[in-house]
């Protein structure tokens, strides 16, 4: 096996000290840390993500393995920013106002900086306005909102309402939470929808037009 | 017949006139009462007001008083890590999560249901429901489950990784409050309470074999305690989200009713249950009750009704969004009503 294989497996499995370690071999061995990011750690958080969908593995382990991840990309992002690479996309997430539930929100974004995208996380109880400035700030080609609560889901439509009002040009809004349907995202206008963290990864890709 | 015979008979698999119906209303009753959230999850008495007025308004067969794990947070360790917004139950700020320094369990004491606290607000308020009620109610008193407390006291995300990095904290964080909730159910019998519900929300977010290791045996041992204490006293589990994994050792817990919510399959619940098992709910509160229509509300207990069978209480996956129409509501109510426990071919 190759040492990014070895990495890939063991940021699957939430190993971090072989995940730093792995990390370190490859660098000091003339990978490149882009190489690192996309053939060791997108990999193994893919596998993450499938095992999650399958209900093989659950919310403690992927966190394990988000961090493990962060762990890596601690190491790899100077030298990937000393490089002037910078992931594809970029996208803002956040917990829509009135909503302080985060753990979704915090498993669909390890999955998406696991997937290489730029991520920027604003947290809890996001108004509709801090969402679109934060989407002009950072150029995003995704918004993403998440809600636990009945009662939050008419923020998630103002906020989807007010992006859409925007008109800022490629931005595509995705939704998700215990409550959110397919319908209901359709309803509200919503480019896409996802279940679940294990599958936020492939429609966020659909949504950019990369095959997932 | 009364409520409480009802549900009582139907656990047992005896004949009723129809079917219980013990939805989870409460933003849905203090919206319907005309009082904010806040105000009924901060006194008891208009908590008891709402209840009331929910149950007389749409006959439903019981007074809940769930669930509100910042009660507990509170009494055991101060406001400082809640939240309170308006309109709103209080949130935990995980930032300023009471366990944030681990070592503070230890310094932890079982905080006092009679000591004038929020826990203290529950147990007056199931009084006032009880003395208001009479005798023919249901009074559903309510525990947090050990997971959800310890979230709500250590930060859901943190006791999460708690599993693989202090296994033994986890151990002792959850014994503690598994002691919380066989320290404040007797408090709630000797109210008034003839039910205790426990829920353990986050407990979907493990998989079987962190449930296995770590949680299920604190739930069974507060439940066992319960029985062995309290024989007549129903005892009820909710645990929300797709608990499928988990079922089959949730049937080793030893409750009377196991609320099933909606995204857990009905199927794979009655199956791994058994057949006499007696199962509330699981209509969806989002695309049937929130979004459905009454015949779709009256289509889905039906169908819930038809692969529960005779062992079932008609009720919501978890509670009620406060946003309901009423008329959906009405239909689940009407669907007990309209049937006996043996009408579900």
């Amino acid at each position: 096996m190759s040492l990014l294989t070895d990495l890939s497996i063991a940021v699957a499995a939430g190993k971090r000290p072989d995940t730093i370690r792995l990390t370190q071999e490859l660098l000091a061995g003339g990978t490149s840390p882009q190489d690192v990011v996309e053939q060791g750690l997108v990999p193994g958080m893919a596998v993450v993500g499938e095992q999650f969908r399958r209900n093989e593995i659950f919310v403690p382990e992927m966190l394990v393995a988000a961090r493990a991840m962060k762990e890596a990309l601690k190491l790899l992002e100077p030298l990937l920013a000393q490089a002037g690479i910078k992931p594809k996309y970029t996208v803002v997430i956040g917990t829509v106002q009135g909503d302080l539930h985060d753990i979704g929100k915090n498993l669909v974004s390890m999955m998406w900086k696991g997937a290489n995208f730029a991520v920027v996380d604003l947290g809890t109880n996001v108004s509709a306005e801090r969402y679109l400035a934060a989407a002009r700030e950072h150029n995003a080609h995704l918004v993403g909102l998440s809600a636990l609560l009945t009662t939050t889901m008419p923020a998630m439509k103002e906020t989807v309402r007010l992006l859409k009002a925007a008109n800022l040009p490629n931005v595509k809004i995705m939704v998700g939470g215990a409550p959110i349907t397919q319908a209901f995202a359709d309803e509200i206008g919503a480019d896409g929808y996802s279940a679940d963290a294990g599958s936020a990864v492939s429609t966020a890709l659909r949504l950019m037009g990369e095959a997932a | 017949m009364t409520p409480i015979e009802r549900v009582r008979r139907t656990l047992r698999g005896e004949p009723v006139d129809h079917l219980p119906a013990q939805p989870m209303g409460m933003m849905f009753s203090a919206k319907h009462a005309g009082m904010t959230f806040t105000d009924y999850t901060k006194d008891g008495r208009r908590m008891a007001e709402a209840q009331l007025k929910f149950v007389a308004d749409y006959g439903v067969d019981c007074l809940l008083t769930c669930s509100d794990p910042a009660r507990e947070v509170i009494d055991i360790a101060g406001d400082g890590s809640v939240d309170w917004f308006p309109d709103q139950g209080p949130v935990i700020n995980e930032e300023r999560a009471a366990l944030t320094a681990k070592e503070r369990l230890e310094t932890f004491r079982l905080p006092d249901p009679l000591g004038g606290g929020r826990m203290h607000d529950r147990v007056k308020s199931i009084e006032l429901m009880r003395s208001a009620a009479g005798p023919d109610l249901s009074i559903v008193g309510w525990v947090e489950g050990p997971l959800a407390l310890a979230a709500e006291l250590r930060g859901l995300n943190n006791i999460m990784m708690d599993f693989g990095d202090d296994p033994a904290f986890v151990h002792r964080l959850l014994a503690f409050c598994a002691d919380v909730a066989i320290a404040y159910a007797p408090a709630q019998i000797a109210a008034g309470a003839d039910t205790i519900a426990m829920s353990d929300a986050a407990a979907s977010l493990i998989g079987p074999e962190l449930y296995t290791k770590f949680l299920w045996p604190e739930q069974k041992r507060v439940m066992e305690t319960l029985r062995q204490k309290h024989p007549g006293v129903i005892r009820r589990l909710h645990m929300c989200g797709r608990t499928d994994p988990l079922l089959t050792q949730m049937r080793e817990v030893p409750v009377d009713i196991y609320e099933i919510d909606f995204p857990a399959d009905l199927k794979t619940a009655r199956e791994r249950l058994g057949p006499d098992r007696v199962i509330a709910g699981n209509v969806s509160t989002v695309t049937d009750l929130l979004q459905g229509t009454p015949e779709q509300v009256y289509e889905a207990c039906r169908k819930c009704h038809q692969i529960s069978g005779r062992y079932h209480i008609v009720s919501a996956g978890c509670e009620l969004s406060p946003l309901t129409p009423p008329e959906n509501l009405r239909a689940m109510l009407a669907y007990a009503r309209e049937h006996q426990p043996g009408d579900h071919g």
